[in-house]
């Protein structure tokens, strides 16, 4: 995926997937590892568990490059997740790729409004896809 | 005449509904300008049935009807295209025996002229009649028969009438039952410049909608009409009547109304406005009430959400597991690892499917219920 508001030029060390589906979530995993095989992955099962990971002491050095994010998860969704993740944001800017079943064009419409949405992936997605 | 031929007649007779009807001045005039043209004492209009001759109008005479063995006239429609004139009944073989010869009223003079249906039929005479020998010039004959002519013109539009008004009465019939059967209600409403509002008419379904609403009441007090919808959307249903009002567009509304046990259902109302001169907008339309077909559309909005957000979710899976399995080198470990996963989405599929099929099962048995 490229995206003219990304640099081109820069590594993506730090992935997180935030997705509630096992299944999918390892198939993104297999597809990071395709896509950016030097890259560390780390997996949250909902919304909740990478914003808690983001209020920790040290979390500072500890920040994304990339977010694949899921955006109907049960305890804290993706759309809740975007909203909260706005204050965290203030140096380092994550790249967030929504990835989603969903087919709505007004959720396409909504997601790419946050300044930190790269883009809005379809499932099933390809290894192409995530590359920014 | 043959019986074929007086069948008809009859039949003719028969379809301007006049035996036995009460005067009317149209005819009594005609006779009493017959007996003036031709000097003569009694003047009738004479209609022959199967058994009497009955007199519309007449004047000289008390009679109200004769058997028709008794009437001149009777003789006289045999030949509908001609006055027929008896000089001197006393030694006329048709009429010397004629107890209205021989007595009261002492008939020594008759001329009938046919009054002649469109169609040929002659339905009886104009007549004059006096107890003492006379004559009539031609030109009185030829008044006569001109009267007559007058006689029928009346009868026709007399039956032109009956017939408009019997069509009117059962259209009227025909409406109100329509009307008072229709599901739903129809309604006229009539919203003047200074904002007064009436319901100048609305159909007894009214009271399906809403049990405390009747025709009455709406009719005394338009503004009941609108104090059953619920608060939340009485404001845009005003703003929608205004709309209407302005570009005089159909109004389309859908809105709930709250009933007295407050449980809500939706009604709907369609109108036509027309503007009158004096500025005042008429509405002609229909309440219904929507709450099952709206129900229903919810569902069918609540399958359409399962399908593309739910069920999509484990398709996409199976996309996905199929075309990284495409790429993978498979050892049976691996092989075994993907069936697993397989297994998984398509349980979960299958779990969502019965899911929707039980959903959709319920709301439809309460739908056909």
């Amino acid at each position: 995926m490229s995206n003219a508001n990304s640099d081109p030029s820069r590594p993506v060390h730090l992935v997180w997937l935030v997705e509630d589906d096992p299944i999918y979530r390892m198939m993104e995993r297999k597809l990071v590892q395709t896509a950016y095989p030097q890259s560390h992955i780390q997996e949250f099962e909902n919304g909740q568990q990478p914003l808690k990971k983001l209020e920790e002491p040290g979390a500072h050095e500890e920040r994304p490059d990339l977010i694949l994010l899921d955006l109907n998860m049960s305890v804290v969704s993706g759309w809740d997740f975007l909203e909260k993740i706005h204050p965290f944001t203030h140096s380092k800017q994550p790249d967030i790729l929504v990835v989603t079943s969903s087919i709505d064009a007004f959720d396409r419409e909504k997601a790419l409004s946050y300044p930190t949405v790269k883009g809005f992936l379809s499932k099933p997605i390809k290894a192409e896809d995530i590359i920014i | 005449m043959k019986k074929e031929q007086e069948e008809k007649r009859l039949e003719a007779l028969a379809e301007y509904n006049i035996m036995d009807t009460f005067a009317e001045s149209e005819f009594d005039d005609i006779v009493t300008l017959a007996s003036a043209i031709c000097g003569m004492p009694i003047s009738l209009i004479s209609l022959v049935d199967s058994e009497r001759q009955w007199f519309k109008a007449k004047v000289g005479l008390g009679a109200e009807q004769t058997p028709r063995e008794q009437a001149f006239c009777a003789h006289a429609i045999n030949k509908p295209d001609e006055v027929m004139v008896v000089e001197n009944p006393t030694e006329d073989e048709r009429f010397k025996d004629n107890p209205l010869v021989l007595g009261d009223p002492n008939i020594r003079f008759y001329a009938g002229a046919p009054l002649l249906t469109p169609e040929g039929h002659a339905l009886g005479t104009l007549c004059v009649i006096d107890d003492k020998p006379r004559e009539l010039s031609p030109e009185q004959l030829e008044g006569l028969r001109i009267l007559s002519k007058r006689v029928m013109e009346h009868l026709e539009n007399r039956k032109v009438l009956l017939s408009q008004k019997k069509e009117i009465k059962e259209s009227a019939k025909l409406l109100k039952y329509l009307t008072d059967n229709t599901p739903g209600a129809l309604f006229q409403f009539e919203l003047a410049p200074d904002e007064t509002s009436v319901f100048s008419f609305i159909s007894k379904g009214i009271e399906n909608l809403h049990p405390e609403l009747t025709p009455k009441k709406l009719k005394e007090n338009s503004w009941a009409g609108f104090r059953i919808i619920h608060p939340d959307d009485l404001e845009r249903v005003q703003a929608a009547i205004e709309v209407s009002k302005n570009e005089l567009t159909q109004l389309e509304l859908e809105y709930r109304i709250v009933l007295p046990d407050g449980k809500l259902r939706w009604n709907s109302a369609t109108a036509r406005p027309e503007k009158r001169s004096n500025g005042t907008v008429v509405w002609y339309g229909i309440f219904q009430d929507i709450t099952e077909s709206k129900e229903y559309q919810k569902t069918l909005e609540g399958i359409s959400y399962s399908i593309s957000h739910i069920i999509r979710r484990p398709v996409a899976n199976l996309i996905g597991l199929s075309e990284m399995l495409e790429k993978e080198k498979l050892t049976k470990e691996k092989a075994r690892e993907y069936a697993g996963y397989f297994k998984n989405v398509t349980e979960e599929l299958d779990g969502f499917i019965n899911v929707l099929s039980e959903t959709y099962n319920e709301k439809r048995l309460k739908f056909r219920s």
